[in-house]
């Protein structure tokens, strides 16, 4: 396995009013070229910071990175400078964001949006940035592209605009493409076409996707290895299939049970829709322990004392649980 | 092309034509315009000449709109006059909106420190009397039409700097300036082209009343006095017959006449471009 992207003990704390907050705590994991990677956790679990954290986008002047490295085949892009992160944003790595509707810039038509990214990177003239965004525009089957490469974004639905901005992205043959929670906003039927989009542009160019979501059901759409993030620390990370069928920690239980099943023909095997207690505790609020112990039905006393480490349980598949550590492995 | 395309620009125009008032405005501006741009080819008499008996009433064949009290033309002084009035007025803008967005952008964009720094700058220019401002700075150098417009255009930017640091600071957040951002934009091209124009709309309505103001501006400071004595203008024109408005209204009224045209002109068009920018009030 070449590993095209690698973070190293992560960590990211922001200024507040209740004083410095660790938003990422040690935080590693690598990325294989071509390969899918999906980040999942409830909201405020970290997982878009870790995206901004690689692009080098971590938000000024109250966020910081404090400790680890982002390496891209081997240049730690946490120590590069501003300039040499403006290189290989867009051309590098790329990122599209959860809000279609408002990613797009409304004053200029879309082709010229996405011209704009291969020009700044690759230098191009005008005539040939125009033909590479009619060319983008079809690769991620946007009709009659010669013709909508000249309209605005408001002449585009939702779905659209995300093909867009998958257009924008993938313009410069990045070799990462970061996605944050792109079908969120999103009607179901159009999710199922962009995750599609995703797969096949994949196949197509052998982009690597780090594919950021607490969409259960994306995960089994997309991936090929998970990392499960609780507060802003790993907590499970493993193949697709170590995740859905054999997920080792109880947050990652709990967040599998929580998908709502559909049961067809018998109302009365309408089950009962399953919920962790609680809510992510406040990150300035965390003690000593695991995160999740608060809200852990399992917990052992030892959780609330200090943070479990990793635990390896096959290859590839590890989780941070106290439960599945080598000394408490019989009670689990 | 119907189909494909319609900017933003082409919307806000397609507003601003269903738009009577404005229309009527701009009908305003082009009449002035044109009599401006090709008035002084046709009607050739120099506005220092003295044409004919002082005071003059009007209706004379002679001297159409009558002689002030020196006895020179005053259809000459309009005819003439009119372009300084309107260059000094849309110079004195342009300063004003190049100075406004220069700071205002800079202001909002780097926030923190630069904005702390730059919003010092604009304080100490706004509570400075604007009006005295410029007359001090008009006196200490000769008065000229240069010196006229440079002391407007600097007592008259820091409402579009405020206007443009707002709407930095709205836009900044927005989700395209970090998609711009995350495909590898510099600062300067995500202030010049990413941001700067989606706040256009506003600053452009702001130049535009900037205009009519700075003209107001110079008329007032003529009629003070403090203008080019060597070039004519419409405010000159006032300020010099003030003294005789009784024995002669025609020659204060005209070109008083000519400054209210103009600047209703450029109030119609700005109230018009405001209301064809503003999407709250776009119907569709």
């Amino acid at each position: 396995m070449t590993r095209l992207l690698e973070v190293q003990d992560l960590q990211v704390e922001f200024d507040t009013w209740d004083g410095r907050v660790r938003v990422i705590e040690s935080l590693s994991f690598a990325l294989a070229a071509g390969e899918t990677l999906c980040i999942v956790g409830e909201s405020g679990c970290g997982k878009s910071m870790t995206a901004l954290a690689i692009m080098g986008l971590v938000p000024q002047p109250t966020g910081h990175i404090t400790a680890g490295s982002v390496r891209l085949a081997g240049e730690d892009l946490v120590r590069a400078s501003p300039a040499r992160m403006q290189a290989v944003r867009g051309n590098e790595i790329s990122m599209i964001f959860q809000e279609p509707m408002t990613s797009l810039n409304p004053v200029y038509p879309v082709g010229e949006q996405i011209a704009e990214a291969v020009r700044l990177h690759k230098g191009l003239d005008r005539d040939a940035a125009r033909s590479r965004a009619v060319e983008m525009l079809r690769a991620v089957h946007i009709p009659e592209p010669e013709r909508r490469v000249d309209e605005y974004p408001h002449q585009f639905s939702g779905g659209m605009r995300q093909r867009v901005m998958i257009a924008i992205a993938l313009a410069c043959e990045p070799k990462i493409l970061i996605a944050d929670e792109p079908t969120t906003a999103l009607d179901v039927t159009v999710q199922a076409q962009i995750f599609e989009l995703l797969v096949e542009l994949r196949e197509t160019r052998g982009t690597a996707i780090v594919f950021i979501t607490h969409d259960v059901g994306a995960v089994a759409e997309m991936a090929d290895r998970v990392i499960v993030m609780y507060a802003g620390r790993k907590v499970e990370e493993g193949g697709v299939e170590d995740i859905l069928e054999r997920p080792a920690h109880p947050y990652t239980r709990g967040l599998l049970a929580c998908r709502p099943t559909l049961v067809l023909g018998d109302p009365g095997a309408r089950s009962e829709l399953a919920e962790i207690p609680g809510v992510v505790p406040p990150l300035h609020q965390l003690g000593a322990g695991c995160a999740f112990a608060p809200r852990c039905a399992q917990a052992l006393q030892r959780c609330g004392v200090a943070a479990p480490p990793e635990t390896r349980l096959a290859d590839g598949h590890a989780a941070a649980c106290w439960l599945l550590a080598p000394s408490e492995g019989a009670a689990a | 092309m119907a189909e494909a395309g319609r900017s933003p620009w082409q919307e806000a125009w397609a507003v601003f034509r269903r738009n009577r008032a404005a229309l009527i405005g701009l009908a305003i501006l082009g009449v002035i315009g044109l009599v401006l741009a090709v008035g002084p080819l046709l009607y050739r008499v120099d506005p220092f000449d003295i044409v004919g008996a002082p005071m003059t009433p009007p209706g004379d064949p002679d001297v159409l709109l009558g002689t002030d009290y020196l006895g020179r033309d005053i259809l000459a002084g309009l005819v003439r006059g009119g372009r300084p009035t309107v260059l000094v007025g849309i110079c004195a803008a342009m300063i004003t909106t190049v100075i406004g967005i220069t700071i205002g952008s800079l202001s909002g964009y780097y926030g923190r420190g630069t904005d702390r720094m730059l919003g010092r700058v604009v304080e100490f220019f706004q509570v400075l009397p604007a009006l005295l401002f410029a007359m001090v700075l008009i006196t200490l150098f000769e008065p000229s039409l240069l010196t006229v417009t440079l002391a407007i255009g600097v007592v008259a930017w820091t409402g579009m700097a405020r206007l443009t640091r707002a709407e930095f600071l709205r836009i900044r957040q927005l989700d395209f300036v970090r998609s711009a951002r995350a495909i590898g934009a510099s600062n300067a091209r995500i202030i010049l082209a990413t941001i700067l124009p989606n706040a256009l709309p506003p600053i452009i309505v702001s130049a535009t009343l900037a205009t009519g103001t700075a003209i107001l501006f110079e008329a007032g400071l003529s009629f003070l006095g403090l203008t080019d004595p060597n070039v004519m203008s419409w405010g000159l024109m006032i300020g010099s017959s003030r003294n005789y408005l009784r024995e002669a209204w025609w020659a204060v009224t005209f070109p008083g006449l000519c400054i209210f045209l103009t600047v209703l002109g450029i109030s119609l068009v700005g109230d018009g471009l405001n209301d064809a920018f503003n999407p709250k009030l776009r119907q569709r």
